[in-house]
């Protein structure tokens, strides 16, 4: 297992590399000069060669990449043009919110996707498995914002039914659990709608297999089939799709922060492009990049762990 | 993903000359399989509605008209208006053409990419392979939106732009889909004696590789116009592609949102146009992917 796990983390290294060159150049196709850029728009010809210099822009390529590496391991990102503040501090404070809004959403998706694809694969070509499964495709073919925004409608605004105003969410911010709640569900459903899929087909081709009816034949009981002898073999593939959707997830959050005007990392993205403040967006999408890197590795060590124990059963 | 490998590996195994065999065969499954059916019928209709809607619709979808702002559907304007008094229902007609060039372009830009590198990649192996398989590792290591972000912010915020980047973004999958299949294919002895006979390697790869790989790629190219559409009007949404006025979806919906208050329909009526365009893709490719897998009986 630990060979297993530094081999892993060795296997990152050059995926990392290509995720710093790639942001790195970045800086340098975008049309224009990257001094005037950071300089700003009304910056004179002095401040842009002030800048030039400072940014090193005049050394080799090699020479700037490394430089960029190196800002890299110290945490300099290099400053905000529009706050002037450094970029690694801009980025922490926003952090929280979309990791936050992330894990959340990961953990609803799994509860709802899980117990939704077992029942209906239990349940195969019942009404249960049916209403699932089209509802699981809505959830794949609903844009996120529009939900966001619908969920904002009959549950922030909300509606009366009788005396009971529907209105008990808050629509905006991020903070307490009234605010969190719409954002969660908003970016869990796809996640939900994907695993549920998922788990449903991999339940069923497990379901199929010898052992499973040899275990049937032997008399234990259908319960124990299921969860104990089924379950747990259908739920590999599983683990996977939950990791890749951690990485949509994290890309979802930009558009659901938007929908919700959280202040996290994505909305930072979007609103820094707009105002050519690039520093921020190269940064961010850094940071977006290592997380999943991140997220994939402790994934792979969670497939393989599951993994082992089912070989050594 | 897994499965459609195995998939190819079992039909390539199964037949001398399949193909059309295989095809009867996809026919007979197809038409049994009745949502997929619909899901065709119903993005044929689209299409149509694309392509001749915008000379029928009732209003011109630029026009403005500030005494009829945000009212709710009517007989008149059948979607209501919106915040500067243009017909929603001509909008969303004329916004249809928009949002299939954007799903067609940007799967035809990944697909065309991503077979090309996984055929490359799948075909001679070794290090060649290894270089391209690392290069997707490295893209795929972004979430894709985030990919899309990167490159619009280098690009410029266009439409034409974000179907580049949302197009950018689904080369890994085409590729690995494709580079499994290829090696699976490689592998039989067919190919070795067909090399023998002196075939080149562009002949074996288009005559015998990609029509062997090509149900996954379809498969795959019908799923993926469905979340490149979402992706696409996502970003829209955002800001970062179609610019005002033009009648596109994201966009719109990105509009509505400031009057959800007192004017939902705004916001509610292109995201359902959304939803049916994708739903009718999803449920096509699953299917596609069920007429083609010969695991499924029936």
């Amino acid at each position: 297992m630990f060979t297993f796990i530094v081999r892993r983390l060795l296997q990152t290294i050059p995926v990392i590399i290509g995720v710093t060159i790639l942001t790195f150049s970045m800086m340098h196709l975008i049309p224009g000069n990257p001094a005037q850029i950071m300089a700003g728009e009304s910056a004179s010809p002095e401040q842009i060669a002030l800048m030039e210099e400072r940014l090193g822009l005049n050394d080799p390529l090699p020479v700037q990449y490394l430089d960029y590496v190196k800002g890299i391991a110290t945490g300099d990102l290099g400053n905000s043009i529009r706050s002037g503040r450094a970029v690694s501090d801009e980025i922490l404070l926003r952090l929280r919110p979309t990791v936050e809004l992330a894990i959340y959403s990961t953990a609803l998706s799994i509860v709802i996707g899980l117990v939704a694809g077992i029942v209906s694969a239990v349940r195969r070509y019942s009404w249960a498995d049916s209403l699932i499964m089209i509802l699981a495709l809505f959830g794949l073919s609903m844009p996120a914002f529009w939900l966001g925004l619908m969920l904002i409608q009959y549950f922030a605004i909300g509606f009366n039914i009788g005396p009971i105003n529907t209105g008990w969410f808050l629509a905006s911010g991020w903070g307490t659990w009234q605010q969190q709640v719409l954002p969660v569900v908003t970016l869990g459903t796809a996640g939900a709608a994907i695993i549920a899929r998922m788990t449903r087909s991999s339940m069923l081709e497990v379901i199929d297999q010898d052992y499973i009816r040899t275990a049937r034949a032997k008399g234990v009981k259908e319960r124990v089939v299921v969860y104990r002898h089924a379950l747990k073999n259908a739920l590999i593939p599983v683990v996977t799709v939950v990791g890749l959707q951690f990485g949509s997830l994290l890309g979802g959050a930009v558009l659901t922060e938007s929908v919700f005007a959280i202040n996290g990392l994505g909305r930072l993205i979007v609103d820094s492009i707009q105002a050519r403040d690039f520093p921020i967006v190269q940064g961010g999408i850094l940071v977006f990049a290592l997380l999943f890197v991140l997220v994939n590795i402790v994934v792979d060590i969670l497939y393989r762990y599951l993994n082992k124990r089912i070989d050594f059963n | 993903m897994r499965e459609e490998i195995n998939t190819n590996e079992v039909e390539a195994k199964a037949a001398p000359n399949p193909t059309i065999v295989k095809w009867n065969d996809f026919w007979r499954k197809f038409l049994k399989n009745k949502s997929a059916v619909i899901g065709g019928i119903v993005i044929l209709i689209l299409i149509l509605i694309a392509i001749i809607g915008p000379y029928f619709t009732p209003f011109d979808p630029n026009v403005q008209d500030h005494a009829i702002k945000l009212t709710g559907p009517s007989s008149e304007h059948w979607f209501g208006t919106d915040h500067h008094g243009r017909d929603i229902f001509s909008r969303i007609i004329h916004g249809m053409s928009i949002t299939l060039y954007v799903g067609f372009f940007a799967v035809l830009i990944g697909m065309t990419c991503g077979v090309t590198l996984g055929v490359i990649s799948g075909y001679y192996g070794g290090k060649i392979d290894t270089i391209i398989m690392r290069i997707m590792d490295i893209m795929l290591a972004f979430p894709g939106i985030i990919l899309a972000l990167a490159i619009v912010s280098v690009l410029g915020t266009d439409l034409n732009n974000v179907i580049i980047a949302v197009g950018i973004f689904s080369i890994p999958v085409f590729a690995r889909i494709v580079r499994g299949s290829t090696l699976a294919v490689r592998k039989l002895e067919y190919i070795d004696a067909i090399r023998a006979l002196g075939a080149s390697d562009l002949r074996i790869i288009f005559k015998h590789i990609l029509p062997n790989v090509l149900s996954p790629i379809i498969v795959q190219a019908t799923l993926s116009i469905a979340t490149s559409i979402l992706s696409a009007s996502g970003l829209s949404f955002l800001g970062m592609g179609a610019q005002p006025p033009t009648p596109e979806w994201g966009a719109m919906l990105s509009d509505g949102r400031n009057y959800m208050w007192d004017a939902p329909h705004v916001a509610t009526i292109p995201g359902l146009a959304i939803v049916i365009v994708v739903l009718a893709f999803n449920i096509f490719g699953d299917g596609l992917r069920d007429a083609f897998d010969p695991k499924m009986k029936n």
